[in-house]
């Protein structure tokens, strides 16, 4: 793991409409981030929703953002009179990039694209599938003292070649039982979106 | 030289839960300190042995993360198709504030607001 460094992380949904229906095409759209301050965001909505507008606003959030915008909208509900929501709930689909770094090492991987798609997972089955967007010779078996993120990344700094397409992480229910997957649920940030508008 | 301004201490305080006001079993609390499957299998159970034909999930604060995950896991891998509808609302808590200067003095409350997320994961209804 420490061999590699992220570079980027790029937004697969970026460009695809909202899930709502009869919302106007130019609405204006809050992308609430971990960061933000909620007072700018505040600010800046209030006045939108006051001025003779299209009346409606939408905040959308992911990962740990979440919070911060249901709280910007529940601030908003109290400060403008009136308004309707709608709630939508979905995964969101993040690609990151992964630079090699670090001591020469033979056959290096140029560039790891990781995918991280939706988990699916059931309880009467005794094995879990995820699949990544990664390539790999075979499959691995995890075991429940690794963690699967830094045993895929200890394999692929030894210089372990990128030949196939993907990487199929199995597990069974120990390993599950022991958290392991957790690492990976907290990595498919839920996507939180509002659409708000004033009600007539 | 300049005294230096030390910020004025904030009072002790001691949070009260957070009420619970309706508690059917169809009523799941995510908190953030129960183990994620426990809670997935839990919600699981509920739906596949229970009988249960909706289920509302709530979560406060750091844990609303948690519900939507949770909700959005069941509705993929639960048994058959759910659907989800999610509504945010505000809940009050209340803090006890402890005097700092001896018995005498009087202890006092606080009020402060927090988010909260409200999930109905349920069967579509057949016609």
């Amino acid at each position: 793991m420490e061999y590699f460094r992220r570079i980027r992380i790029m937004d697969e949904d970026d460009g695809k409409s909202l899930p709502f229906k009869d919302l106007n095409p130019d609405v204006v759209q809050m992308k609430v981030k971990e960061g933000s301050k909620i007072r700018n965001l505040i600010g800046f909505a209030v006045t939108h929703m006051a001025s003779n507008g299209d009346g409606q606003i939408v905040f959308c959030a992911y990962g740990r953002a979440v919070t911060k915008a249901v709280t910007c909208v529940e601030i908003l509900k109290r400060q403008v009179g009136g308004l309707h929501q709608i709630t939508k709930l979905q995964y969101k689909t993040l690609q990151e990039v992964w630079e090699h770094k670090g001591p020469e090492i033979q056959n290096p991987v140029p560039c790891l694209t990781v995918q991280y798609p939706f988990v699916s997972s059931c309880p009467k089955c005794p094995l879990i599938h995820v699949k990544m967007g990664i390539s790999l010779l075979n499959p691995m078996l995890i075991r429940s003292h690794v963690f699967p993120f830094t045993y895929f990344m200890q394999r692929m700094s030894t210089g372990e070649s990128a030949a196939l397409q993907h990487v199929h992480f199995v597990c069974c229910r120990k390993e599950i039982k022991a958290g392991h997957l957790g690492f990976l649920f907290y990595f498919f940030p839920a996507s939180y979106e509002f659409y708000m508008l004033r009600g007539g | 030289m300049a005294e230096q301004l030390l910020p004025p201490e904030r009072p002790r305080h001691r949070r009260r839960p957070a009420p619970r006001p309706p508690r059917t079993p169809n009523d799941i609390y995510v908190n953030t300190k129960t183990d994620f499957q426990a809670q997935l299998c839990r919600c699981r159970r509920l739906l596949e042995d229970g009988n249960q034909k909706e289920l509302r999930v709530h979560g406060l604060g750091l844990a609303i993360g948690r519900a939507i995950n949770l909700a959005l896991q069941l509705q993929a891998s639960g048994p058959g198709p759910l659907l989800i509808s999610a509504n945010t609302s505000t809940v009050e808590l209340t803090d006890d504030l402890e005097p700092e200067g001896g018995e005498d003095m009087e202890p006092g409350a606080r009020n402060r607001n927090n988010s909260a997320i409200h999930i109905r994961v349920y069967r579509p209804q057949t016609e």
